[in-house]
């Protein structure tokens, strides 16, 4: 589904390297958990393989589709919600959904049904055809999840999606991102909250000072579900090295 | 006393961006401002000169006239000033809201606002009125008590202004809001707005044109003397302040002033004491207002979803239909009154023979600025930059949107342009000057300079971005690179009008050979170059676009 191979990404004027020879591979129907403290490389992986930013080597391949070589096909088995939660806020939760939805040339049938079902999971049926400037942080997350979602992508990345969201919208997040992993597709995120990743994910990974330091599978290695702190604490004192 | 100082400090700050940074850049661009600031207040001073001459020195001067009605353009455009500062600073200043978390009430910060109001009003007095009045006194040789006395009645004159702001500015607030959300009205209001100023200040100048060729030395006739005579002597409270400066019945005059602007100040305390809190509170309470629009879902091609999207930001904002569109609309009427005024110019074979130059000039010109948006066009796209990354179209295809987006616009005004031209002055009256040739091919060069000067704007967007945004999503600065094309297309207007104008009189000729001897010829030369432009200007934009488009870093 996500094959990431030795993917360098060094920013212009810093002395470190932001993302070091990552490699990782996820597979069809799993929920991947990206660890790592502030600053550790999570953000420039990811959006290194949703397109935003160019890398300087490795390879990125999503659905066999090399990310700088075949970007478009690429990105349309993509989904991607970012950390920011910025959404065109002039258009209408409604408006910005069938824009996206257009892009990705989803048909009336599967687009209509799809936004009648997340306005439904996500509560935004009283608000989805208000613009979005007026919407609550939570409500600009469910919208950009629903965008991402519209089109049913087979990876889907969301960079840090818990973030400042109330109880319900989390869980409801939560309940989606299995659903969706039920469904035979592929969900990576990026966290800094350990309880959720061990109760959702099947295997996490833990980057620190852009190196992807450990992979653990919790089905193979049930024990490290409950050890996570203590690993990930571990790996994070590992002091960055400048270049 | 001191918290209103404090706040009053801090605004002055603020608003002369002393908060700033000083970096070689701010102090640069500081001593740009300032520069270009002088250069167009001394064009002010001498046109004011000029026009209040051509006033006050005829057979019959209209002395009392001249102070009634520039007192009285004065007075309503401090008070235009005056309540847009007030507006502004009370109810749309983001600042409020976090100036209520602190131990300040409103009364105090009413204070802070109402002094700096005033500051501001009474600066524009100093500046803009006070120099009429100098004018005035130089031309009519007033005894040296006229700078005085003029001087003096400035508080006055900003006073009564100031006070009947502070009572408006409620209802200003209001049909604001009430009419905030309707766009197409305030589009169509402001476009109107721009185009009666631009009218008005060509009528002027055709007039003055017209006065200085003239023998007779009147700019106005017999009747319109007297016309104008009856009006302001009626003209209240203008008149007033005319008589205290004019010396008839100042005195009365001057208590009468004091006394209705020491009422309505004492009005304006009253209410604004009253409603000011509300006002404060009402800015961060309607913050979150949007507009609720039902459309069903509806599939779209991605090239009519992405431009619908486009427009949609466009018209959605005030500020950017108004930038989008003015112009366009502007320009046909604008070409047609500078043709209507060279044409005036000189004998009607002279005034006519530069019609096709002018008219090459004003539409180029026009061009320039409707493109100028397009130096924004990436940029823009604000906080949302990353969507144009991670969607599956191509960069080139986003781009080429873009493009067709203010070609769209900018031919359309061309277009309607060309046609007013050829309507109008293509006639026996302007000496058969302007033929179905001249317009063909000024449409032509045209269309090719909106193509190089938006893809030169998209792609110098392109290269520097600014994704700084205000909180209503509207880019907070144009970025440096609307100037450099600004520049570039007032240059090219020169030059491709200057060429048709020049060679419609005198041939090129090189060491005996005529290598251009008409207009046909020049605009064969300018079609190429034109051509030329913009076949590079396309090159330069989508050469590499996907490497410089990945190049952009969002925020």
């Amino acid at each position: 589904m996500l094959i990431i191979k030795d993917l360098v990404k060094k920013y212009p004027n810093n002395n470190f390297t932001s993302v070091d020879k990552i490699s990782l591979t996820l597979k069809e129907g799993e929920i991947f958990g990206f660890l790592g403290k502030n600053g550790a490389g999570k953000s420039t992986t990811i959006k290194c393989l949703t397109g935003i930013i160019p890398y300087d080597s490795g390879n990125i391949s999503i659905c066999g589709h090399d990310i700088s070589r075949d970007s478009i096909k690429a990105k349309m088995n993509m989904g991607y919600v970012p950390d920011n939660h910025m959404v065109i806020e002039r258009l209408t939760g409604r408006e910005y959904v069938n824009y996206v939805a257009d892009l990705y040339k989803v048909d009336k049938m599967q687009r209509v049904e799809r936004i009648r079902y997340f306005t439904s999971i996500f509560n935004l049926e009283a608000a989805v055809d208000k613009q979005i400037k007026s919407y609550s942080h939570g409500m600009k997350q469910k919208i950009c999840i629903m965008a991402a979602l519209i089109h049913e992508p087979k990876l889907w990345v969301l960079d840090e999606p818990m973030m400042g969201l109330d109880p319900q919208s989390t869980q409801d997040i939560i309940n989606y991102m299995s659903e969706h992993a039920s469904k035979g597709n592929t969900v990576f995120f990026s966290s800094h909250n350990l309880d959720l990743v061990k109760k959702l994910c099947d295997r996490v990974g833990i980057i620190n000072a852009g190196r992807l330091e450990k992979i653990i599978d919790f089905k193979e290695h049930p024990v490290e579900r409950d050890n996570l702190e203590e690993i990930f604490f571990g790996i994070s004192k590992l002091l960055r090295k400048p270049v | 006393m001191n918290t209103i100082l404090t706040l009053l400090k801090l605004d002055i700050r603020t608003k002369l961006g002393l908060n700033k940074k000083i970096t070689k850049k701010n102090i640069l661009s500081g001593i740009i401002n300032i520069f270009f600031t002088i250069v167009i207040y001394t064009i002010y001073i001498i046109g004011l000169y000029f026009l209040s001459s051509i006033v006050l020195n005829g057979t019959t001067p209209m002395n009392y006239e001249y102070l009634v009605v520039s007192t009285g353009i004065a007075i309503l455009v401090e008070l235009l000033i005056c309540t847009t500062v007030f507006v502004k600073n009370l109810y749309y200043d983001g600042e409020n809201e976090l100036l209520l978390r602190f131990p300040v009430d409103g009364n105090q910060i009413f204070a802070a606002k109402a002094i700096l109001t005033f500051i501001t009003g009474f600066a524009s007095s100093v500046l803009l009125v006070y120099p009429m009045y100098i004018i005035y006194g130089t031309l009519t040789s007033a005894p040296t008590i006229h700078y005085i006395v003029t001087f003096l009645m400035l508080p006055l004159v900003t006073l009564l202004p100031f006070s009947i702001a502070c009572l408006i500015a409620l209802p200003v607030i209001n049909i604001t809001n009430l009419i905030k959300n309707r766009f197409a009205l305030l589009l169509a209001l402001m476009i109107i707005i721009v185009v009666a100023c631009f009218s008005v200040y060509m009528i002027i100048l055709k007039g003055v044109l017209e006065y200085a060729q003239s023998s007779t030395s009147n700019l106005f006739s017999e009747s319109t003397k007297e016309y104008v005579r009856n009006i302001a002597s009626n003209l209240v409270p203008f008149n007033w302040y005319a008589n205290v400066i004019y010396g008839s019945s100042g005195l009365i005059s001057l208590f009468i002033l004091i006394f209705v602007t020491l009422v309505l100040s004492i009005l304006a305390f009253i209410v604004s004491k009253r409603t000011i809190y509300s006002i404060v509170l009402k800015s961060i309470e309607r913050e979150s207002e949007a507009m609720e629009i039902k459309q069903p879902d509806k599939v779209r091609p991605v090239f009519s979803a992405l431009l619908r999207k486009e427009y949609l930001m466009i018209f959605r904002s005030l500020n950017y239909s108004f930038q989008y569109l003015s112009m366009a609309i502007t320009a046909p009427i604008m070409v047609y009154l500078c043709n209507d005024l060279a044409s005036t110019i000189g004998d009607t074979s002279v005034g006519g023979r530069i019609i096709p130059g002018l008219t090459m000039l004003v539409i180029i010109i026009f061009i320039t600025i409707i493109v100028s948006f397009a130096s924004t066009a990436i940029s823009r796209e604000g906080n949302t930059f990353y969507l144009t990354k991670i969607m599956p179209v191509p960069y080139k295809h986003q781009v080429l949107l873009k493009l067709i987006l203010y070609f769209v616009v900018a031919s359309a005004s061309v277009l309607v342009s060309c046609i007013v031209v050829w309507i109008a002055f293509s006639g026996e009256k302007y000496g058969n000057n302007v033929q179905f040739g001249d317009i063909i091919s000024i449409f032509a060069i045209a269309e090719l300079l909106i193509i190089t000067l938006s893809a030169m704007a998209i792609k110098n967007d392109l290269k520097s971005p600014t994704f700084e945004v205000s909180k209503n999503g509207d880019l907070i600065n144009g970025n440096k690179n609307v100037s450099i094309n600004l520049i570039i297309g007032v240059f090219l207007a020169v030059i491709f009008g200057l060429t048709t104008m020049i060679f419609s009189y005198i041939p090129l000729t090189i060491s005996g050979v005529v290598f251009i001897s008409s207009n046909r010829d020049a605009y064969v030369l300018l079609l190429i170059l034109s051509t030329l432009f913009a076949g590079i200007s396309l090159f330069s934009l989508f050469f590499k676009i996907d490497k410089n488009y990945n190049k952009i870093k969002d925020n």
